[in-house]
């Protein structure tokens, strides 16, 4: 009986949603029937469930935000949702979530908004199963696809996103949950922390972003069996590692980005059985990068494998697996018997000199290898894995 | 000089160091694309430096050897009237038909057999046949004594080859504080085996990892326009030797 | 103009070393001229300067008509992976001309046998016929020959000593270096005997046997060079 006055109400009021909100009851299921809705700037300050029937499309003819959700409770599924506004003071969302808990944004599609999703102080949200995907030209002028601030608790999940500046932006918040997310084509970063701690993301895929994930002032973050790849270009990497202490990479895949991991003032971290491949760079540690681990990763056709630019190193690696390693295993314990240095010294050089990438392929850096090889001492740093191993492990 | 390019052109392919050119070229190019099939940029790496030693070395080498070979002969020419010009291009032109033909089927057909792509590969190959022979004439028509040559040619190979690498990285080593962007970029057109080798590396997308400063290198040898520069620029270093070799080669006596 | 070739003043350094000083050399036409001398004393250079193929290094007047040379090198080095008959295709094209006695020195010469084969296969003889054909195969009015002899068996050296005379009787000029003075005297209107660089004597054999009533022009020559040292 509820369903078919809904259906009824909807009759009378289609074209104007923001009228059937305002007759909606608090924790009704509003039905929103197929069609074009040419209203933005659409306020849901009581807590319903507002369901697109035959995926509705409301446009905002970019207007400010095209839905401002100000209440707790709020759910909003099986819509089309597009062209929020632009301002260079605010920032407009297709739907912005403030100073609300428990809110729910599942199965819609996001079109053309500067931001898509964007919550502020919002608690306990789950934002699911939305595509997301927009067309940016310029880093100054595109916001973000799903945009976190202040915000605690949010659990972002199995999410497609492209073409915005950041696809996923967290900052001053922790505890998120982010899982099972397709992230590509995003004109700055992937996924990108700021100040945000305890974060987890898990089994996401980074592909083809600027640079994948950037973490920044932040701890305690887990970043498991995520695929970083094809971030290539002059200032692209799998991962950026800055400020960031006592976190875990584990399980992850870097393929074909032009640095996988950078390290710059990153402390106390643990790296375990990640793969990286065929990148430029697989690690780049900055010197002010200390007592990371690295333990049972491989390291298979890279470029090169790891750089520093300082003279000591407090990082640690240990029964890694490198496909450059030529030693031999008498024991056979699958632990080679001599230890093995990353650190070539052309790598050094370029390291510090970046202009000598020119002499990338040149016979004179096989030269320098095989001289490394036969003469360690003119390996200059004392970086090496001490117990490489010979086999890929499983 | 179309009949003479075609005789000289005959008569290198029945060479039998041809054959062993061209053999070689296969043998060697397919063993690192059957061993590099999994890993194809690296192959494309290994391909790249095979063709940067073996084609340069010998071009220099062969385009002294039959140039000095077919002095005699040359005498018969020039009494038959046949212009110096003549004479000289012609044997230049033939001798680069032939040796590109013997590269273009080498690589061509393990590229094939493999089924690599190779179309940029192939164009930077023909490019050094042709800068290399130029050398070679150069060298042979300016000094007469064949050991004298043949020894300045080793030492021209080496120096592009390998010597080169050594002064741009002693330069960076030693002026690392200041921009070197443009004075590497400079250094790199000054050596066709660099220009070759960032030509080939450009396209393949590894200005990426030039970070900051590989942008100018992207911006002026990246894409279709920077093949075109590169072409020409190579192209410049087939004309001027080989264009100072004939002057030398006009006053030459037999 | 009756002289096929003049030379005045022709004078040919290597650095400090002077090869050739001021040849002056006047060839009337349809007749055998003989260049003598010991190794070193500049014959060959004298022929390939006059052909071009070695520059001049000074000279006053070189009168000579390329287009219409035979020229026969010494120890003819041709490219050793063409065939026979493709060498001779070759400068057929080259000097754009019919090649007129073409069939009939090949039969004299029996290059028949070798005609196919390729350069780097034939004895030193045989080269020396193709270098024979290659000269005389076209109708031309001066032939420039050095050291023609040389590497020829008696029979071969006969059959070209017939070619000189024949080309000569029918009005070609013909210029050659040679040791052997038996053929000197036998073939030559004119000899010119060259040492270091110029030329010492010039003139018939017969009037130079005359001044000393020589016998032969061997005898002749050794006592000119007995009488220059």
């Amino acid at each position: 009986m509820k369903w078919i006055l809904c259906f009824f109400s909807l009759q009378l009021f289609s074209g104007n949603l923001q009228e059937l909100i305002r007759n909606a009851k608090p924790f009704e299921i509003v039905n929103v029937d197929s069609g074009v809705y040419r209203e933005g700037m659409i306020v849901i300050d009581k807590p319903i469930i507002l369901k697109g029937i035959g995926r509705p499309v409301i446009d905002g003819s970019k207007q400010k935000n095209v839905i401002k959700i100000t209440s707790s409770n709020v759910t909003i599924e099986g819509f089309e949702i597009r062209a929020s506004g632009y301002s260079d003071i605010a920032e407009y969302a297709g739907v912005r979530i403030e100073n609300a808990n428990n809110c729910i944004v599942r199965n819609n599609i996001f079109k053309e908004n500067v931001y898509s999703v964007y919550l502020a102080k919002a608690e306990n949200c789950l934002i699911e199963n939305n595509d997301i995907h927009t067309v940016s030209n310029r880093e100054a002028t595109s916001g973000n696809g799903i945009h976190l601030w202040n915000s605690k608790n949010t659990k972002i999940v199995n999410n497609s996103i492209e073409g915005h500046r950041d696809g996923i932006y967290i900052e001053f918040s922790g505890d998120s949950w982010i899982k099972g997310n397709s992230v590509k084509h995003n004109i700055r970063y992937g996924l990108h922390f700021m100040y945000s701690h305890g974060n987890q993301y898990i089994e996401n895929i980074f592909s083809e972003n600027q640079t994948g994930v950037a973490v920044m002032y932040s701890k305690h973050v887990h970043m498991l069996k995520n695929r970083f790849e094809k971030s290539w270009g002059h200032a692209s990497y799998g991962l950026l590692l800055k400020d960031i202490t006592d976190s875990v990479i584990s399980g992850n895949v870097f393929f074909g980005n032009t640095v996988a991991v950078l390290l710059d003032a990153a402390n106390r971290n643990r790296f375990y059985n990640n793969t990286l491949e065929k990148n430029g760079w697989a690690l780049r540690i900055l010197g002010n990068s200390e007592e990371n681990l690295f333990k049972r990763n491989q390291f298979i056709s890279n470029f090169f494998e790891v750089t520093t630019n300082s003279e000591k190193s407090t990082n640690d690696f240990k029964n890694n697996f490198w496909s450059t390693y030529r030693g031999y295993d008498l024991d056979k314990d699958n632990v080679g018997d001599q230890p093995f240095r990353p650190m070539k010294i052309f790598g050094l050089w370029v390291a510090k000199f970046p202009e000598l990438v020119v002499l990338l392929g040149s016979p004179i850096v096989e030269f320098l290898e095989i001289a490394e090889r036969v003469l360690p001492i003119l390996t200059p740093i004392n970086l090496l894995d001490s117990a490489p191993l010979i086999r890929r492990p499983s | 000089m179309k009949t003479l390019a075609w005789f000289e052109f005959k008569e290198t392919i029945r060479h039998r160091w041809w054959l062993f050119y061209s053999i070689s070229l296969f043998l060697l190019s397919s063993l690192i694309l059957y061993i590099g099939s999994s890993e194809s940029m690296r192959a494309n790496a290994s391909l790249l430096n095979l063709v940067l030693l073996l084609v340069p070395l010998f071009s220099l080498i062969f385009g002294n050897m039959c140039f000095c070979e077919s002095l005699p002969f040359q005498e018969i020419l020039i009494a038959l009237s046949v212009s110096r010009f003549q004479i000289y291009f012609g044997k230049l032109v033939g001798l680069f038909l032939a040796l590109s033909s013997a590269f273009v089927i080498g690589i061509g057909f393990s590229a094939w057999i493999f089924w690599s792509d190779i179309f940029l590969l192939l164009l930077i190959g023909i490019l050094l046949t042709a800068i290399f022979l130029s050398i070679a004439f150069f060298l042979s028509a300016t000094i007469d004594r064949k050991e004298l040559a043949l020894g300045t040619l080793l030492i021209i190979w080496l120096f592009f080859f390998l010597i080169y690498d050594i002064l741009i990285m002693q330069i960076a080593l030693i002026f690392g504080d200041y921009p070197l962007e443009i004075p590497m970029f400079i250094m790199i057109f000054l050596n066709p085996i660099d220009l070759a080798r960032i030509l080939f590396t450009i396209q393949l997308d590894l200005s990426a990892m030039m970070g900051y400063s590989g942008a100018l290198f992207q911006k002026y040898l990246g894409g279709f326009f920077g093949i075109s520069i590169g072409v020409i620029a190579l192209s410049i270093w087939v004309i001027l030797p080989s264009f100072f070799g004939y002057i030398f080669f006009q006053e030459k006596d037999f | 103009m009756n002289s096929a070739l003049s030379i005045v003043n022709l004078e040919k350094k290597y650095g400090k070393q002077e090869i050739l000083r001021g040849i002056d050399l006047e060839i009337l036409k349809s007749s055998i001229y003989a260049l003598l001398g010991p190794n070193g004393s500049g014959k060959t250079t004298l022929l390939k300067s006059i052909l071009g193929i070695v520059k001049p290094s000074f000279v006053d007047v070189l009168a000579v008509d390329l287009s219409t040379v035979g020229y026969m090198p010494q120890q003819p080095n041709f490219p050793q992976n063409m065939r026979v008959f493709e060498l001779l295709d070759l400068i057929i094209i080259l000097r754009k001309k019919p090649a007129i006695y073409l069939d009939y020195l090949l039969t004299k010469l029996d290059v028949g046998n070798f005609y196919k084969k390729f350069i780097r296969e034939l004895s030193g003889g045989m080269k020396q016929k193709v270098n024979i054909v290659q000269a005389f195969m076209f109708e031309q009015s001066l032939f420039l020959l050095d050291e023609p002899t040389l590497g020829l068996d008696p029979h071969q050296t006969y059959v070209l000593k017939g070619l000189i005379k024949e080309r000569r009787y029918s009005g070609a000029t013909v210029v050659f270096s040679s040791h052997i003075m038996s053929e000197v005297e036998e073939l030559s209107d004119v000899v010119a005997l060259i040492v270091e660089g110029e030329i010492y004597l010039k003139n018939s054999p017969d009037t130079i046997k005359a001044m000393g009533n020589f016998k032969t022009l061997e005898e002749a020559l050794h006592n000119f060079w007995d009488e220059k040292i």
